[in-house]
């Protein structure tokens, strides 16, 4: 038996409609994107051509300015290395992944950039001004997750696209846990925005997005065949092909369309809904019991994740005897020192998220188990 | 490339396809839709003999050129007349 909640790492099941679209990816979309005039490279390209109209509509954004990538990660070292490239002042929020902390922080030790971290408050125009003081004359570029990836904490993302706006820097967005979740339109101040293809959207792994609005340029960091200007030994100015060499993942970017479509068929607002009623069962299953710490503050907005502790019990061990019963969810420190250095958690937390496809009943079962554990553990 | 045919009885040569080289595949089926969309009938086609600087594909247009070409600056979608 499994019983997945652990769906801010990826999302697991998909939906029937995703598997059917990977199925007809690999039955009929054997040619490669972009490269050939013959049936199975035109019927191939127009494939990924229709699931980068897909995501654009999504996202409010124009096609060509959608960049499949291998994950959110892989987008936002294109972004934060690409545009960060010569230099200048970067700031990035205190709760941020590593997948934009570790870029930042490594072209900080290579001083090829000077960084400052922005402290986030539970209170949301707090966060906001502590950006505001870091900013300075030659600050290029925020980085800011939509939401964490350990509390599912909520960024007050459009005053701060504002805040970028008004000092014309470039706002780089992480949506991992936010995208499918929340609707989000990269008009509402957001430059870039990186996401996953695996997650919120619910397309396989391998599978990432970069969406710009084409206001800030983006410097390769990887050159290669694009299939344009073949005889060129330069890489391409002109976008999507100047940041995505190489054959692209087509089965992906199919499962990622067909992800998006399951998305609008059911309702973001809905998924949302389901997912926090579901959140808001297991906590109320957990409430009165003193042994458990749950990081969640009334002044603050959240994506449907509940990161909690039990007691003296380390994450790890706890994860481990849920993982017993069958029940799938992260322990330790989610890639994501900035966070838990200010949650200051000595040993991670444990991370509930649900999806979809979660049971409100698998919630409150937890949530009893995890309370019989806890009550278990001398203390 | 253009190509012409003749029609006589019109008084000469007409033009009856423009072939506009493309930068990126991308932008060569968004230049498609658009054409398309706006009533401008035109084709997807791989080139035999591809300028260096494109991606190898173009769009072979029937009709109002001019238009067609509008159309694509409007949209800031490139493209290169053969």
């Amino acid at each position: 038996m499994i019983i997945n909640f652990d769906n801010a790492a990826t999302t697991y099941p998909k939906p029937p409609e995703v598997k059917r679209a990977v199925i007809r990816a690999v039955e009929q979309y054997g040619g490669n994107s972009g490269r050939g005039g013959h049936a199975l490279a035109m019927r191939t390209s127009h494939a990924l051509y229709s699931a980068r109209t897909a995501a654009a509509e999504f996202f409010g954004a124009q096609p060509e300015n959608v960049i499949f990538t291998l994950n959110c990660t892989h987008a936002l070292n294109l972004a934060i290395q690409g545009l960060m490239k010569d230099g200048g002042h970067l700031i990035m929020s205190s709760m941020e992944h590593n997948s934009a902390a570790r870029p930042g922080a490594q072209l900080a030790l290579e001083k090829k950039i000077s960084l400052s971290i922005a402290q986030v408050c539970p209170d949301d125009s707090c966060t906001v001004q502590n950006f505001r003081k870091l900013i300075r004359p030659d600050t290029k570029a925020i980085v800011c997750t939509l939401a964490s990836n350990v509390t599912g904490q909520l960024m007050p993302w459009k005053e701060i696209g504002q805040l970028c706006r008004e000092h014309n820097i470039c706002f780089i967005a992480d949506g991992a846990q936010a995208c499918g979740i929340v609707d989000i339109d990269i008009s509402d101040g957001i430059n870039i925005l990186c996401t996953a293809g695996h997650k919120g959207l619910y397309g396989i792994t391998g599978t990432g997005l970069l969406i710009t609005d084409g206001k800030y340029k983006i410097s390769p960091i990887i050159q290669g065949g694009t299939g344009s200007a073949s005889l060129s030994l330069k890489q391409p100015d002109i976008l999507p092909d100047s940041l995505e060499s190489g054959t692209p993942c087509i089965i992906g970017a199919m499962s990622v369309k067909a992800g998006i479509g399951f998305i609008r068929k059911k309702g973001i607002d809905r998924i949302y809904s389901h997912e926090e009623n579901v959140c808001r069962s297991f906590i109320k299953g957990l409430e009165k019991n003193r042994k458990i710490t749950i990081y969640r503050d009334p002044q603050s907005n959240y994506v449907p994740i509940v990161s909690f502790n039990a007691a003296e019990i380390p994450s790890e061990e706890l994860a481990e005897k849920l993982a017993q019963h069958g029940y799938c969810l992260r322990a330790g420190f989610h890639c994501a020192a900035l966070a838990h250095t200010q949650l200051g958690t000595k040993t991670g937390t444990v991370r509930f998220a649900p999806s979809a496809f979660s049971k409100e009943s698998d919630g409150v079962a937890l949530a009893n188990l995890i309370n019989k554990i806890s009550n278990l553990k001398n203390l | 490339m253009l190509q012409y045919l003749l029609y006589p009885e019109k008084g000469g040569l007409i033009l009856t396809v423009i072939i506009m080289e493309m930068p990126s595949y991308t932008f060569a089926v968004k230049g498609e839709k658009l054409l398309k969309a706006r009533g401008i009938s035109c084709d997807l086609k791989r080139n035999v003999n591809a300028s260096p600087g494109s991606c190898g594909y173009s769009l072979h247009v029937r009709g109002d050129a001019k238009k067609a070409a509008e159309i694509l600056k409007m949209n800031a979608v490139p493209f290169i007349i053969k």
